[in-house]
This record gives C-alpha cells, sequence and structure tokens, in this order.
C-alpha cells in the first residue's frame, strides 16, 4: 500500500503539491489524471526519491524509502520523458535492467521486444517515440517490481500496440501482486485499464474513485414520459445532470440502478434506455457537482 | 552500509559502457604522451631526466583528465531525463556517489600505473636515459593523489551544481581560490618589500611557508620560477586530508542534491551569484595590482570587462541573464573583490619582517646564478665563509651585478631558528654583487666545472655489468672516505673531462656530486681501459686528436689534428691551409711540426667557404683509416696510467662516438709520422719531421 500524507512540494514560488493526501491499495492500477503541470510527474517522482519532498510522507507497506536499496529494488519508474543511453541497442538496454535489478526476467524481455518486432540490435536513440515507450514499458514490467509507476503511460503508441501492453501488465497483475500508478492527462487511455482513479488539481487529489464503483452506480437514461415533465418529477433520485431536448431528456443518475429502473418503469416511460457512461463522462458529471468545470481541469 | 552500497560493480561497469570511447581516450592520454616525452628526451647522450622534466605531461592533464572522468561519470546529473533515469534505479545516491568515485579512483590508479610501468620499462631498456626507479615511484604516488584530489573536488562541485560549466567553475575554485589568494598576498607584499643591512644586523622580509597542494603549485614561486614542480610529502598528506574530508562532505551534499536544477547552474540563486563573484577573483587581483598607478583608465576598462564577464557567466552557467540581478550584484561584486585583494589580502600574514644577527648567518645560498666567468651556468652558490656572507650583505643596493638571482640564507644557529620559528627565509636581492670582488675571491673554485661532453661511461656501464661492477670497485678506491657514498649512476665521466659527476635520486631529489679527476685516478684508468675497448669497436671512420689538449697537466702533443672526412672535393689547398692556420695559431702547435700539420677548429673563419674537414682526400683517408684500425686493434688490451704522459684520440664514426687513450707516446709518433709521410708526400710533397 502507499501511503502519502500532507505533501508538500515547491519549486521556488511554484507550489506544485499542497497537502497531498492518497492511499493507493496494494495490487491495483491506480490512474492518476490531470491537467499538464498539475504535478502528476512530480509525484511520481517524489515517490521514486528523485525529487525530495519538502514535507510530508510516503510510505510503501508501512515504511519510508529513505535511499534505501533493498526498498528501490521494488521499485521502477517510466518518466514521461524517455531516457537511453545513446550508444545503447535495445539488446543492452535490457541488459542494463537486468544487471542493477536483482528479479529481472531477461528471456522475458526478450520475447516481448521480438513479439512487439523492436529491433534489439538497433539503437534505442534511433526508435520512434512510440517504439521507445514500448521498450520502457517492456523492461519496466519485466523487472518483475512491486510497485510500478509509468508517466503518460501510453504516449505515442498506437491503439494496437496499445491493448498489447495493456495486455502484458494484466498479465503482470495476474503474475504478481502489483501496484501500479498511470498518469495521463487523457482519461479514456485509462479508463479500460485501472482500479482506481485520482483527479490531480492545484496540489491536492481532488477526487478519487473505484472505477467499478463510479461505472456501476452512475448511469445515463434517456427517457420520455407520456406526458409533460420538468427535472422535479425526478426529484426522489440523485440527479447529476438532467437535460431535456424536445420530450425527450437525457439524465445522469446517482444510485442503485436496478431499483431506479423498476421505479422508472412504473411511469410508463415512451422511451426509457439506460446507457453506459465513459469515465470521461463520469468525472465532467462528478466535476460538476464540485463544482468545477471538468475541461478546465483536464 | 554495506560493500556492494559501497561500490556497486555492476552499476559502475555499465556508466563506463555507456562512455567506454571517451573513457579509454582519457585514460590513453597520459600514458601516450609521457611515452611521447620520453623519446624526445632520449637523445645521445646520457640524460638524466629529473622530476619537474618527467612531470610535464602529468601537470597538463592533471587539471583535464580527473575532471574529464568526472563530469563522464556523473553525466546523468546535468540533464533531467537522465537523472530521472539514473534516480530511478535501484542504486542509493550514497552509492551512485561512492561508486562513481571509488572506481574513478581506480581508473586513475591505473591510469598512473600503467604510465609509471611504461616509463620504467623504457628506462629499463633505453641505455641513454636514466629515470631513477625511485623517482617513478614518487611521481606514481604524487600525481596519483593529486588527480584523485582533483577528480574528487570536481565529484564535490558536481554534487552542488546542475551543469558542467558550474561544476568546472566551483572545480577551479575549490582548488585554486585559497592558494591564488595566498599567491596574491606575495605578489602584493613586493610592492613593500624591504631588506638592508645595519651594521651587525640584516632587515629581511620572509614568507611562511606554504604547502600548495599539487594543482595549486601553478601558484607555487618553483613553477612562477621556472623550476618546475617537487614532490612535496606535505602536499600529498595535505591532498590526502582534503580528499577524505571533501569526498565526505560531497556524501552528504549528493544524497541531499536536487535533481530537478538538472541543466541549471545551482539549485539556489544567491549560490549562483556566491560563485560568480568569486570567479571574479582573478580579474580582481589583477586590477589591484594593476589598477594602483593607472585608476581612472584602468577601472573603465576594469568595469566594461566584468560586465562582459558576467554577461558571459551567466549564459554560459545559465543560459540567461537577470538583467536587474546582474546589475545590482556587479557594482557590488566589483567592489567587494577589488577591496578584498587591494585591502585585505596584503594583510592576510603570509609575509612579514624579521631581522638577524649576521653573525648567526652560517650560510648564504645563492639561487640561480648566472655567470659567465668560465662558461655560462646556472646554479646555486652557497657561501659559508663569514667574511664573505658579511661582505656580501653589505654590498650597496645601487651595486651593478650580473647576478639578478634570488638569494636566501639558511641559518643552522639555534637561536636563529627559534625566533623566527624555523620559517625558512627568502629574500629577493637584485644588484647585490660585484662580480669582480667575488670571483676574485671564489671564482676558481667555484666556476671551474665543465658542464658538457659526453658519456661513455654511462653507455658503458649500462652495456656492461662486468664493467659496472669494476667501476663502482674503482669507484670505491678513489672515493674511501668521502661521504657521498651512493655512486651508482654516473652521468658525465668521459676522461678528458676535469669532472666526474655521480648523480642520485635521494630525499624525493636529483642530487648531483662533482668530483676532480685528481681524486680519481683508479675510476679514471677503469674508464679508460673500456674506453678503448669501444674505440676499436666504434669502427670510427674519423679521428679527432684535438681531445687530447684537454689535460693540460699532461700535454704532449697541443693541436696537431688530423681529420678524416668523406668530402674531398678541395683538394691541393692543404698546403695553403697549413700556412694560414700556422700564422694564426702557430704558438699553440708547439711540439708538432707546425707547417704539416692541419689544423681544425670550427670558429676558424677561412676564406673560402669550407672548413679543413672537407680537404682530406680519399687515397690519405683510405691509408690513415686503415693505419688507425690497426694500430687501435694492437694496441686496444694496453694498460694505461694517466699519471704518465699519454694521449688520447677520439673516434668518430656513424653513430658511434668513442675516445682511445694510451702512454704508447712512441708509438703515437710513428704511426703519426708514417700517415703524413706516406701520404702527404705523395700529394703535396710536405714531410713531416721524425720525432
Amino acid at each position: 500500500m502507499i501511503k502519502i500524507t500532507n505533501l508538500n512540494k515547491s519549486f521556488g514560488e511554484n507550489k506544485v503539491l499542497e497537502n497531498l493526501n492518497c492511499n493507493i491499495k496494494t495490487g491495483s492500477i491506480y490512474g492518476l489524471i490531470g491537467a499538464n503541470g498539475a504535478g502528476k510527474s512530480t509525484l511520481l517522482r517524489i515517490i521514486m526519491g528523485i525529487f525530495k519532498e519538502d514535507s510530508g510522507t510516503i510510505e510503501l507497506d508501512g515504511k519510508e524509502l529513505q535511499d534505501k536499496e533493498e526498498m528501490m529494488q521494488k521499485l521502477v519508474f517510466i518518466p514521461d520523458d524517455l531516457f537511453f543511453y545513446k550508444n545503447y541497442t535495445l539488446k543492452d538496454t535490457i541488459e542494463f535492467y537486468s544487471k542493477i535489478y536483482s528479479n529481472f526476467e531477461y528471456d522475458r524481455a526478450i520475447k516481448f521486444a521480438e513479439s512487439l518486432k523492436l529491433p534489439l540490435d538497433k539503437k534505442v536513440n534511433y526508435f520512434s517515440k512510440g517504439m521507445k515507450r514500448q521498450s520502457a514499458l517492456i523492461c519496466a514490467i519485466c523487472t518483475n517490481a512491486d510497485y510500478m509507476f509509468f508517466d503518460e503511460t501510453f504516449d505515442g503508441v498506437d491503439p494496437v500496440v496499445r491493448n498489447y501492453l495493456k495486455k502484458i501488465i494484466a498479465e503482470q497483475m495476474e503474475k504478481k501482486e502489483t501496484t501500479i500508478i498511470m498518469t495521463s492527462h487523457n482519461l479514456r487511455e485509462l479508463e479500460d485499464i485501472c482500479d482506481n482513479v485520482g483527479l490531480l488539481y492545484k496540489g491536492g487529489i481532488l477526487f478519487e474513485s473505484d472505477i467499478d464503483t463510479l461505472k456501476t452506480n452512475m448511469f445515463k437514461i434517456q427517457i420520455s414520459l407520456p406526458k409533460e415533465f420538468s427535472k422535479e418529477e425526478f426529484s426522489n433520485y440523485k440527479v447529476l445532470s438532467f437535460k431535456k431536448v424536445g420530450s425527450v431528456a437525457t439524465i445522469i443518475l446517482e444510485g442503485d440502478r436496478e431499483k431506479y429502473e423498476k421505479e422508472l418503469k412504473e411511469l410508463n416511460p415512451i422511451i426509457l434506455d439506460f446507457l453506459p457512461l465513459t469515465l470521461e463522462e463520469i468525472f465532467i458529471y462528478q466535476m460538476e457537482v464540485l463544482g468545477y468545470e471538468f475541461n478546465s481541469i483536464v | 552500509m554495506n560493500l556492494t552500497q559501497l561500490f556497486n560493480f555492476k552499476f559502475f561497469l555499465q556508466n563506463l559502457k555507456k562512455s567506454k570511447a571517451s573513457i579509454i581516450f582519457m585514460l590513453l592520454l597520459l600514458p601516450a604522451f609521457t611515452a611521447i616525452s620520453l623519446i624526445a628526451y632520449d637523445r645521445e647522450e646520457a640524460y638524466v631526466l629529473d622530476f619537474a622534466e618527467a612531470s610535464v605531461f602529468n601537470i597538463i592533464f592533471m587539471y583535464i583528465v580527473p575532471i574529464a572522468i568526472s563530469l563522464t561519470l556523473f553525466s546523468f546529473c546535468f540533464k533531467k531525463t537522465s537523472c530521472d533515469f539514473i534516480g530511478s534505479m535501484p542504486v542509493s545516491r550514497k552509492s551512485l556517489f561512492t561508486t562513481n568515485t571509488i572506481g574513478g579512483i581506480c581508473l586513475i590508479v591505473i591510469m598512473q600505473l600503467v604510465t609509471a610501468l611504461l616509463t620504467l620499462i623504457y628506462s629499463a631498456t633505453t641505455t641513454k636515459l636514466i629515470i631513477f626507479c625511485a623517482m617513478i615511484w614518487d611521481m606514481f604516488l604524487f600525481f596519483t593523489i593529486a588527480y584523485i584530489f582533483v577528480f574528487i573536488v570536481c565529484n564535490l562541485a558536481i554534487s552542488i551544481s546542475g551543469n558542467k560549466f558550474a561544476a568546472i567553475a566551483t572545480t577551479l575554485l575549490i582548488l585554486f581560490l585559497v592558494p591564488f589568494t595566498i599567491a596574491c598576498s606575495r605578489i602584493n607584499n613586493n610592492i613593500y618589500n624591504s631588506y638592508g643591512y645595519d651594521e651587525n644586523e640584516y632587515q629581511f622580509t620572509y614568507y611562511n611557508t606554504y604547502h600548495f597542494t599539487a594543482p595549486s603549485m601553478l601558484f607555487d614561486e618553483q613553477i612562477f620560477s621556472g623550476n618546475g614542480p617537487v614532490y612535496d610529502s606535505i602536499s600529498i598528506i595535505k591532498m590526502v586530508v582534503l580528499s577524505v574530508i571533501y569526498f565526505i562532505i560531497g556524501i552528504k551534499l549528493f544524497n541531499r542534491k536536487k535533481y530537478e536544477v538538472a541543466g541549471e547552474s545551482f539549485e539556489n540563486e544567491k549560490v549562483h551569484l556566491l560563485v560568480k563573484m568569486l570567479t571574479l577573483s582573478p580579474f580582481a587581483a589583477f586590477a589591484s595590482l594593476v589598477g594602483i598607478e593607472n585608476m581612472d583608465a584602468f577601472f573603465l576598462f576594469f568595469i566594461a570587462f566584468v560586465m562582459i564577464y558576467y554577461y558571459l557567466f551567466d549564459m554560459i552557467t545559465n543560459k540567461k541573464v537577470k538583467l536587474k540581478i546582474t546589475i545590482a550584484t556587479f557594482f557590488a561584486s566589483c567592489f567587494i573583490m577589488y577591496a578584498f585583494y587591494y585591502i585585505v589580502v596584503p594583510r592576510l600574514g603570509f609575509i612579514g619582517m624579521d631581522q638577524i644577527k649576521v653573525a648567526e648567518i652560517e650560510s648564504l645560498t645563492i639561487e640561480n646564478v648566472k655567470c659567465s666567468y668560465k662558461g655560462i651556468n646556472t646554479f646555486n652558490l652557497t657561501i659559508d665563509d663569514k667574511e664573505l656572507i658579511e661582505k656580501v650583505l653589505s654590498f650597496n643596493n645601487n651595486d651593478y651585478s650580473p647576478f639578478s638571482s634570488n638569494f636566501y640564507y639558511d641559518s643552522a644557529a639555534e637561536g636563529f631558528a627559534k625566533t623566527t620559528n624555523g620559517r625558512i627565509h627568502k629574500i629577493n636581492i637584485r644588484n647585490l654583487l660585484k662580480i669582480d670582488a667575488f670571483a676574485q675571491a671564489y671564482g676558481d673554485n667555484i666556476f671551474s666545472f665543465n658542464d658538457d661532453n659526453g658519456k661513455v661511461m654511462l653507455t658503458g656501464i649500462k652495456a656492461s655489468k662486468e664493467f659496472e661492477k669494476e667501476l663502482k670497485s674503482s669507484l670505491k678506491k678513489d672515493l674511501d672516505g668521502i661521504t657521498y657514498k651512493d655512486y651508482i649512476n654516473i652521468l658525465k665521466s668521459q676522461v678528458e673531462d676535469y669532472e666526474l659527476l655521480l648523480v642520485d635520486y635521494k630525499n624525493h631529489k636529483i642530487v648531483k656530486q662533482e668530483f676532480s679527476y685528481e681524486n680519481l685516478r683508479e675510476t679514471r684508468n677503469c674508464a679508460i681501459k673500456e674506453l678503448n675497448k669501444n674505440a676499436y669497436k666504434s669502427n670510427a671512420t674519423y679521428w679527432n686528436m684535438s681531445k687530447s689538449v684537454d689535460f693540460a697537466k699532461y700535454i704532449i702533443v697541443n693541436n696537431p689534428q688530423i681529420t678524416f672526412s668523406d668530402d674531398y672535393e678541395y683538394e691541393g689547398y692543404e698546403k695553403y691551409l697549413n700556412e694560414v692556420v700556422y700564422e694564426r695559431f702557430g704558438e699553440e702547435i708547439v711540439l708538432a711540426t707546425p707547417e704539416k700539420v692541419y689544423y681544425d677548429d670550427p670558429s676558424v673563419d677561412y676564406d673560402y667557404n669550407h672548413s679543413t674537414e672537407k680537404i682530406i682526400y680519399s687515397g690519405l683517408r683510405s691509408f690513415s683509416l686503415t693505419q688507425m684500425k690497426n694500430y687501435l686493434k694492437e694496441h686496444k688490451d694496453d694498460s694505461f696510467d694517466s699519471s704518465k704522459p699519454f694521449f688520447a684520440i677520439q673516434c668518430i664514426g656513424r653513430g658511434v662516438e668513442g675516445v682511445f687513450y694510451s702512454n704508447d707516446l712512441e708509438g703515437f709518433y710513428k704511426l703519426f709520422a708514417k700517415i703524413y709521410n706516406e701520404s702527404l708526400s705523395n700529394e703535396s710533397g710536405i714531410k713531416l719531421n721524425e720525432i
């Protein structure tokens, strides 16, 4: 478990993280979203010990990191701006990781590289942006670290490879209880892989939740009743959003879907459709409830 | 911290691998240039390489290689992306710092070891270049520690800086600021330097001795005076202690290093300003010296210069210029630094005035005396005659003297040592001595040594163990009772020279002791025996008998010289030449019949463009060569006694040189007459009188 308590970090006058508190469960994939400059990368760097926090604590399984190599073996980080040694081929890079990480699976990494058709003997610096990202990810996964931190995880990766990488990540989760934090400014990238999502805004976690709960408890309906109706007709429900065009209303509701469905059917609707919500839509409506405009945050 | 964390070999190997080309290049620089310099010093004549000469490239690369190694090993600190990469690896910061430091030290030791071995092997295989093993060890020790010191200083600088330029600037400040300030205090004080003789006391300015670290020896007077660096044990201890301290501070600072400032100069604007201001010190020191006399004009120039410097410093280290801060700090920096070097530095107490009773001075040394009394020589002259010491000190400052040299005295008197706390007293005195008065008193003894000619004996020693053994035994007989016992290395010993020069490396210095041949009869005879063998072996094509004149006491043939060369285009001039030569040098040609010998002297300015070396024709040459060879072969094993009259023939061939000595005067004159009578008579009708 990662427990972050009252974390503060400033760069000069610029406060990047301010009293940030967050708990990330072991064995989960935590999606951290936020606009550019929200502090996502800074948070990951502080967890990794690359940046020093101004104040606050970060505990991994109840212990502070404190520059200890034993603990550092349990962590791996892929930053947004990737770095590879200038003259290293992918094979050299994999070898580098294998020398540094005690649990690194060399053969598995080679196998992944071959599956992704990454040239092993070509210098990584000559790779495309997406290929570099793939190389970094396979190296990170093969470390078998307990905690993996991926900044802008799928940046530059095409959809097919993205799915493949997600599959690899999922396999890794199955293989070993791993805690992963992924950051992105694009919710769609994370929604089908993350268990939890947190929204970083103005140096703190503005909102975080379990995705399954979010998706189960929030739903969108399109409804048309035989009579004229307004928002008040639904005052017994938790309405997050109500928009009516003509005789059809689109409503975002939060609550027990089965109960709502049963009750709404009793109104003899002309149209009653339950539509799935994307994670982005969930966030938009949640932010609206909190009084924020989502697009200005992410 | 366990051993693996102290030195993470796997990480270091990967760190090396990523920049193997530049590391290998840097490691090869010193051995390669050392090899080149050894070849350059390996001349035809035997040569003793001293510490300063052997250290030239070690000194140059001391400012480059350790810094370059440090910057390469810690290159990840200068880019944000590489900081992320390395910072996220399971290698702790302490381990990163200690691994790179220990690894870098290993690289330096390997490089110095290779250089030392190369020097050792070269010294062992060459016959001409003498490099003392003890000196090679001293150099290895001194420069290994010096390189490690510079390397650790650079590591420390990297711990607090964010880019290469800032790291280099900080390194230079740590290395040089203090010694530079001390050096400036001395330079400044020369303005107020005073000395003088008053009745029985002598006033002088003293300097506290300061043992500079090797890189700071740039500011040492030794270097300024052209004497080169010297091995300094205290400097070594100082470097070791400072290295340990800097290493510990480096770990602490690196552990707290903010990777987020990678690419920028320093994490703190105040540190940037401080470093910028301190790097102004050389210019401020210069201004404090030069500006005294040219206040207005110079200050305008100084201010303009500093402005440009500040701009460049900011651009190079930070890639941005903050105009307001630059201007605000500019005037303050100028004022503070100038005031520091003009007012504070001269009063730092590295210099002072003292006085000594002349009677307490036991010896007086004049450094680097340049004298042309007999030959041109530079040497340190030590006077221990009380009367002369007083005379020297009492000379009027305005007296003319060719001795424009440093002059210091050293007193063994306890009272003096106590009152001055054992400081070395060095006085810069110019124009103190009158050469005539001095030469009259001490000239012959002081200026009599001869500083040229070959190293035949040395070559012999190197070539033959048997001879070396024999020579040492002879030397023991000759030098019995002389305190200098380690006369293993003989530099200058060709027997026609006046002296034998014994060279050794003692107490980290090349020491030389000269002996007159008057005291070295056994040695001389032993050497001549070997020389005669070599003369026969040398297969010479040129003989020069003028060498025999060097033995003034035993001159047999004053200047009869017979020269044979390949060139014979000047047939027919010989008769004319003999007459000219006789007119000019008749007085010198005493025993030999003047009109029938050729006199060869490069200084003779003949009317036509050739020397007598070129006037012998082939018949004579061929004949004389055969005669000489036969003679040498027949007499090569003759016994020789230098106390009896003898002659010497210098034998010169292509790439060989030897001298043949013999007491067989009768045989020599017969040979001489034979050559002249039988060959010259055919060509010119000249006949040499029978002796």
